[in-house]
């Protein structure tokens, strides 16, 4: 095919030297390459055009190539839409209780029940896949200035699954690095990943402050 | 498949194409349905194929006529000063 495409290329640049080219070139391809034989017979012609519509392949190739290229267009098209895509999701998160405060290893651990509510239905669009999301607790101690641990996490892949509310404990361990735990005023943020169908992902969040571990272990 | 038979093929695929695309684009949106914009884009690329791949008879509306070689080589003679005038005003007539 290559051989063929450099042929086509050299009679359209030099067109007083097809019959060598053609002498100098059919011969080897011919004896060389069994399979390439029934290209042969058609070169007389193809001088014509560099990217053809000539043959079936080449048609094919033609169209799905294109095809491509325009099916890559829209979905750069539909990403943009999500530009404009407003919403307004609605959370609430609340510590029910605190149930259990001690020390394990060194390091605090507690244990509270959480009522997450939120309606992120508003956030789906039409090249939405799915929503990641997942709740924090953001603290800082004299050892970390920033401390993040994440207790609850969901995956919501549909737009109707996307008004919930969760009345569990925390799903992951609640543990600190170190003794800190007791009377520390920490925040609960929800954070959610938005996967598109096509293009990038975007990170949206909604903090709450003002909740406080109590003072002693229990 | 001709020449303008080629052409034609390589004009009816853009243009088929490019409003696949945009008809496909416009329903998925105005039904917010990406799965559709695929699926209607899907079939229409389908058809495209079908129309433009296979070698139908009206692409090939305008063959080749190729010069008789004889005809050629007679008239070539023609130009050269050895050839008696007989012959070649027999070329010229074809």
């Amino acid at each position: 095919m290559f051989l063929k495409w450099l042929i086509m290329r050299s009679w359209s640049l030099k067109s007083p030297c097809i019959e060598i080219l053609q002498i100098l070139v059919e011969i080897p391809l011919i004896k060389i390459h069994s399979s390439v034989v029934s290209v042969a017979p058609s070169f007389s012609v193809q001088a014509f055009r560099l990217e053809g519509m000539h043959t079936f392949l080449y048609r094919l190739n033609a169209v799905l190539s294109f095809a491509l290229l325009a099916l890559a267009a829209i979905c750069i098209a539909a990403s943009m839409t999500d530009m404009i895509h407003k919403s307004n999701p609605s959370v609430d998160i609340k510590v029910l209780k605190f149930d259990g405060l001690r020390e394990i290893y060194g390091n605090d651990e507690a244990r509270v029940a959480l009522n997450i509510s939120a309606d992120l239905s508003s956030i789906f669009s039409w090249n939405t896949k799915q929503l990641f999301v997942f709740v924090a607790a953001e603290y800082t101690t004299p050892k970390n200035s920033w401390n993040q641990i994440s207790l609850w996490d969901s995956i919501i892949t549909a737009k109707e699954d996307a008004v919930f509310q969760a009345l569990e404990y925390n799903k992951y361990a609640f543990i600190d690095q170190g003794k800190n735990f007791r009377g520390l005023s920490f925040n609960l943020t929800m954070y959610w990943h938005v996967m598109p169908k096509t293009t990038m992902m975007y990170i949206g969040s909604k903090s709450f402050t003002g909740f406080k571990f109590p003072d002693n272990y229990f | 498949m001709d020449w303008q038979g080629q052409q034609l093929a390589e004009q009816i695929m853009q243009y088929a194409i490019l409003f696949a695309a945009s008809v496909a684009f416009a329903a998925g949106y105005v039904l917010s349905s990406f799965q559709l914009m695929i699926q209607i884009y899907g079939a229409l690329v389908v058809i495209v194929l079908l129309v433009v791949v296979p070698d139908w008879g009206c692409f090939n509306r305008h063959p080749l006529e190729w010069l008789d070689p004889t005809a050629v080589a007679e008239s070539n003679n023609k130009s050269k000063p050895q050839v008696t005038p007989k012959k070649s005003g027999k070329a010229a007539k074809k």
